[in-house]
């Protein structure tokens, strides 16, 4: 890995289909080998990005830099980035190996040069054996293998992945996600990864962007966008939430005094509020406490009764139905040395979370009035 | 189970009849009657003779196959070359009209082509179309008539048979993934590079099967050369004509029938290899 100066810069990017617009003002910097994922729900725009960068498509406003240079007029087989398909776009009259020379030959590697680099991506990716054979004589994953391959021979500034693992099936997926992982390290080279799948996103990522109707919602790793969402539209992609609703009584540095679900309570945020402004709590499963019986002066405690409960081998999920009529999922982690009692279905808890670890947001369905 | 095998089995049966009828019975008939002996009176008699064979390994019947070739193999190129920008643009229009555009393509297959090709002597003669325009136009000063030379035949070929290339080319262009090229792109080729290295040999099932039936059909138009080419040049369907209608040599023109079928299956064969490889790319359904 190298400095921390942008590979490719994404300034301002706007583009329109048919008057419909998918790009509103896109503005990102991918840094130097880094792994970054663009994560959002389908036609949010993150194909279309990869395009833009790729070449494939050209924003109606807004610049792309790669590596300081300005990209805009460059024709697509003139960009030095790579791009795996989500079809993988394989040539089908061509070998596995013909394939990963084509664009060797089209840069005019020399010879030496270009067999010594298809025997070390064949190599990499564990297809040396299958370098003679057609793309229709392979397997799915080894076809997504060879389309690697086929883009990283080139050694490009940045290779751009278009959701390749959705075609394969879960096991395949998660070997391939720490393959691309360590491929990114060992190479040194940026990868650029489209998902609309968050736990994916988390696997893989150095820094995760979370798109949304063709904006970028927010930038950060993942533990930053998981534990800090920016926004309610962030905070319910990413993962699993219980969302509490809240008004703000008052506010005195970071701690918020505030009214949740009908009950006076502290909270602990950086953000401004004015007093009687709606809020709404986001709480992960793993913020979560539950106990038969409390001290409820301490903090906010709301009653509530057990509704589901699923052992997951190392963790053991709930569904606690509240009283004021939310549902909370809760996840708990077995330790062998707790005496915690397991809670069954059908029995009457109380509800808090460990302090601090809230996440607290204006209700934009509100404000957004 | 049981209705969908019986329907099975009368669809299956009813095509093997007809082909049998239509198809087998009438190439068996001239396979015969090549190995026959030419009679005056009843046009062949049933003895054993290789007189037919003899007859197309005659010089004349060799001028006549090269010509044949040289004509029909002009016509097949000048048709790839028309018909494959045409055919290209057609599959990768984004437009509504695209099934008209088609349609258009194949309305000339409603009229007769005989009369399409009278219709071609208007076009060729000297107070014809093209005539009038040169002459219009101050391109040239008097009437010129295109009527009678080899222009005229290869006009007519073309005209006559470019459906017939447009059409393979089509179904395969119009199955070539958008994103082939685009990888082509991404990994450096131009677009001259992209199309020899990938889009040819993509295409190449949809160019052989286009070729393939312009060159055949072309071999054996004999009315083009007839009406268009005032009977100078002499091509193998005029060939067969004749011996069966003027010369009265039976065996004759069935051995040259012979051939042709002989040609055309070996053509077939090195298309159904060329395109296997090809593996699920490419017209295979032709
Ligand atoms: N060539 C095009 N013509 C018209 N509209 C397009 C075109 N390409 C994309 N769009 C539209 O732009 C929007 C964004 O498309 P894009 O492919 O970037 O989404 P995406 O985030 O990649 O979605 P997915 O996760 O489903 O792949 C969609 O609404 C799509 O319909
Ligand atoms: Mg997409």
């Amino acid at each position: 890995m190298t400095g921390n100066n942008p590979i490719i810069r994404l300034e301002n990017l706007v583009k329109r289909f048919d008057g419909a617009t998918v790009l509103d003002g896109v503005s990102l910097d991918i840094r130097d080998g880094e792994f970054l994922t663009i994560l959002g729900p389908s036609g949010c725009g993150k194909t279309t990005i990869l395009r833009i960068i790729a070449g494939f498509e050209t924003p109606d406003q807004g610049r792309v830099h790669l590596d300081g240079q300005p990209l805009n007029d460059l024709p697509a087989n003139q960009r030095r980035v790579n791009t795996v398909f989500q079809s993988y776009a394989l040539f089908p009259h061509m070998t596995v190996r013909e394939n990963l020379a084509f664009g060797l030959k089209m840069n005019k590697v020399s010879r030496r040069e270009a067999e010594r680099r298809i025997d070390d991506a064949l190599d990499m990716v564990d297809l040396s054996h299958l370098a003679r054979r057609y793309p229709d004589r392979l397997s799915g994953g080894q076809q997504q293998r060879v389309a690697i391959a086929r883009a990283v021979v080139n050694n490009p500034l940045a290779l751009l992945l278009d959701e390749p693992l959705s075609a394969l099936d879960a096991k395949l997926r998660k070997r391939m996600q720490v393959q691309l992982k360590h491929m990114c390290r060992e190479l040194g080279m940026t990868f650029v990864f489209v998902t609309h799948d968050q736990e994916e996103a988390f696997a893989m990522s150095d820094r995760v962007v979370v798109m949304n109707e063709g904006r970028i919602e927010q930038v950060g790793t993942p533990e930053e966008v998981y534990e800090e969402p920016v926004n309610m539209f962030v905070a319910r992609f990413v993962g699993e939430t219980t969302i509490l609703d809240g008004s703000v009584v008052s506010k005195e540095r970071e701690t918020l005094h505030a009214m949740v679900e009908g009950k006076a309570c502290e909270l602990e945020t950086a953000r401004d509020f004015l007093p009687g402004e709606a809020i709404k709590i986001v709480l992960r499963p793993e913020d979560i406490i539950v106990e038969q019986e409390t001290d409820s002066e301490h903090a906010l405690w709301l009653p509530g009764t057990v509704r589901d409960t699923v052992y997951k081998g190392s963790t053991w999920d709930m569904v606690i139905a509240l009283d004021s009529g939310k549902d909370v999922l809760v996840t708990e982690f077995f330790n062998e040395d707790d005496e915690r009692i397991w809670h069954k279905s059908g029995d009457r808890v109380m509800v808090s979370w460990y302090k601090g670890w809230e996440v607290v947001l204006p209700d934009e369905d509100v404000t957004a009035l | 189970m049981k209705t969908s095998r019986l329907f099975r089995r009368i669809s299956l049966g009813s095509a093997t009849i007809w082909l049998a009828l239509f198809v087998l019975a009438p190439n068996l008939l001239i396979l015969v009657t090549s190995f026959l002996t030419r009679d005056e009176a009843s046009f062949v008699a049933p003895a054993f003779s290789l007189d037919g064979y003899a007859k197309i390994l005659s010089p004349v019947f060799l001028d006549v196959l090269i010509k044949s070739v040289y004509l029909a193999g002009t016509a097949t190129l000048i048709c790839l070359l028309a018909a494959y920008p045409f055919a290209w643009t057609l599959a990768r229009i984004k437009s509504r009209h695209k099934g008209l555009l088609l349609l258009l393509v194949m309305i000339p297959f409603w009229t007769n082509s005989l009369i399409r090709t009278y219709a071609m002597v208007f076009v060729l003669k000297g107070k014809g179309l093209i005539s009038q325009v040169l002459t219009g136009l101050g391109i040239a000063e008097h009437p010129v008539s295109f009527m009678y030379t080899e222009f005229a035949i290869f006009a007519g070929l073309t005209y006559t048979l470019l459906p017939f290339m447009i059409l393979p080319l089509y179904s395969s262009i119009d199955k070539l993934d958008e994103s082939m090229l685009e990888a082509a792109g991404d990994l450096g080729a131009g677009r001259f590079k992209a199309f020899v290295h990938v889009i040819l040999p993509l295409t190449k099932p949809g160019i052989i099967a286009g070729c393939m039936m312009v060159f055949l059909p072309a071999l054996g138009m004999f009315y083009i050369p007839d009406i268009l080419g005032g009977g100078k040049h002499l091509i193998v369907g005029n060939f067969i004509k004749n011996q069966f209608l003027t010369a009265r040599d039976w065996p004759g023109g069935s051995a040259a029938s012979v051939l042709l079928t002989l040609i055309m299956l070996l053509l077939m064969r090195f298309y159904g290899t060329s395109s296997r490889r090809l593996g699920k790319q490419g017209g295979d359904e032709l």
